[in-house]
């Protein structure tokens, strides 16, 4: 039993000083095996004519919108499913070999703010939602206030706001910089007497579970 | 009595491979699990493993899997939660199931 518990040890300790290169070597390889398998379970997921309308429907937007402003980022299909990953991590089928780039932003089609690219790998990318536990990022509230929020989980997010900043059920939270995406609008604030700051949460207005194409913005 | 034996031990032998084979199965949908049913689930899998097989090492891999392909990109040792959590029920398990009545070593 002693060695077991050695061996248990050692290969957690292994695994945790090599992480990045066991990633680096498990995930390039098994992506392989890996993207066929989420490719069927898409595939096998999905309505057929629903999604040939839907991609004639894309197809169709991003024609306009190339005519329109020039590409937008680079259009990536949802490989791994977001209720598969304990970390509100998703993969996409667009990687190095593609210019995808460390810390790119990554929006919906509909222009919804989620995440961003936190690792790269030739064939696909690791995507961590903004609403990731702990993950803390500024926004502008409203288009007035720099404020700071901190995900809560499953396209959740919290803010601590003094009394005096003006707040309503209806506002709605943006990205930093250019662009300005909607990253989350505010649902519930928790306005206490006698508390000096008021406790807002906010949600993302898309359910990440049904989208199956974002774009990854140029960094 | 060799020829008892000998029926004996064959038995044995087959029972042993059909063990094997169920836990190959086993370890092939935990692992298939990971990257196609919700991440619970695996979890689920994981465990019943663990107290299903003795000395259930693979639920190790398949933590290691699910780290390095969902795990977060920063350097934290909480990338690693999945894997620590899979050690811990793992060292419980054996240290718990020798004084189980239903323990086969």
């Amino acid at each position: 039993m002693r060695t077991r518990i050695v061996a248990i040890s050692l290969f957690v300790l292994v695994s945790i000083i090599f992480r990045q290169y066991l990633a680096y070597a498990l995930v390039s390889l098994g992506s392989y095996i890996a993207i066929p398998i989420w490719e069927t379970r898409n595939f096998l997921m999905s309505d057929r004519t629903k999604e040939r309308n839907e991609k004639l429907r894309i197809l169709s937007l991003r024609i306009a919108e190339f005519e329109r402003t020039g590409p937008r980022g680079e259009l990536a299909l949802i490989l791994s499913s977001i209720s598969s990953s304990p970390y509100d991590t998703f993969l996409v089928d667009r990687g190095g070999n593609h210019g995808i780039a460390f810390g790119s932003k990554v929006i919906t089609e509909s222009g919804v703010l989620l995440g961003e690219v936190i690792e790269v790998y030739p064939e696909i990318s690791k995507v961590e939602l903004y609403s990731a536990f702990g993950k803390e990022l500024e926004v502008v509230l409203d288009g007035k206030e720099r404020v700071m929020v901190s995900g809560q989980g499953s396209q959740n997010f919290f803010l601590k706001l003094p009394e005096g900043v003006a707040v309503a059920a209806s506002s709605t939270l943006f990205s930093t910089g250019e662009g300005a995406y909607v990253l989350a609008s505010v649902e519930y604030i928790k306005d206490e007497p006698g508390d000096a700051f008021q406790k807002i949460y906010a949600r993302s207005p898309v359910n990440i579970h049904h989208e199956t194409r974002v774009y990854v913005l140029p960094n | 009595m060799r020829g008892a034996l000998l029926i004996f031990t064959t038995k044995q032998e087959s029972m042993y491979s059909q063990t094997k084979s169920k836990r190959l199965i086993f370890v092939a949908v935990t692992l298939a699990s990971i990257f196609v049913l919700p991440w619970w689930f695996s979890s689920l899998l994981g465990i019943i493993g663990i107290f299903l097989y003795s000395w259930f090492f693979e639920v190790l891999f398949a933590a290691l899997l699910v780290d390095v392909f969902y795990g977060g990109g920063e350097t934290k040792i909480w990338v690693s939660a999945t894997l620590l959590c899979a050690a811990l029920v793992l060292t419980c398990e054996l240290l718990i199931k020798p004084s189980t009545r239903w323990y086969e070593a």
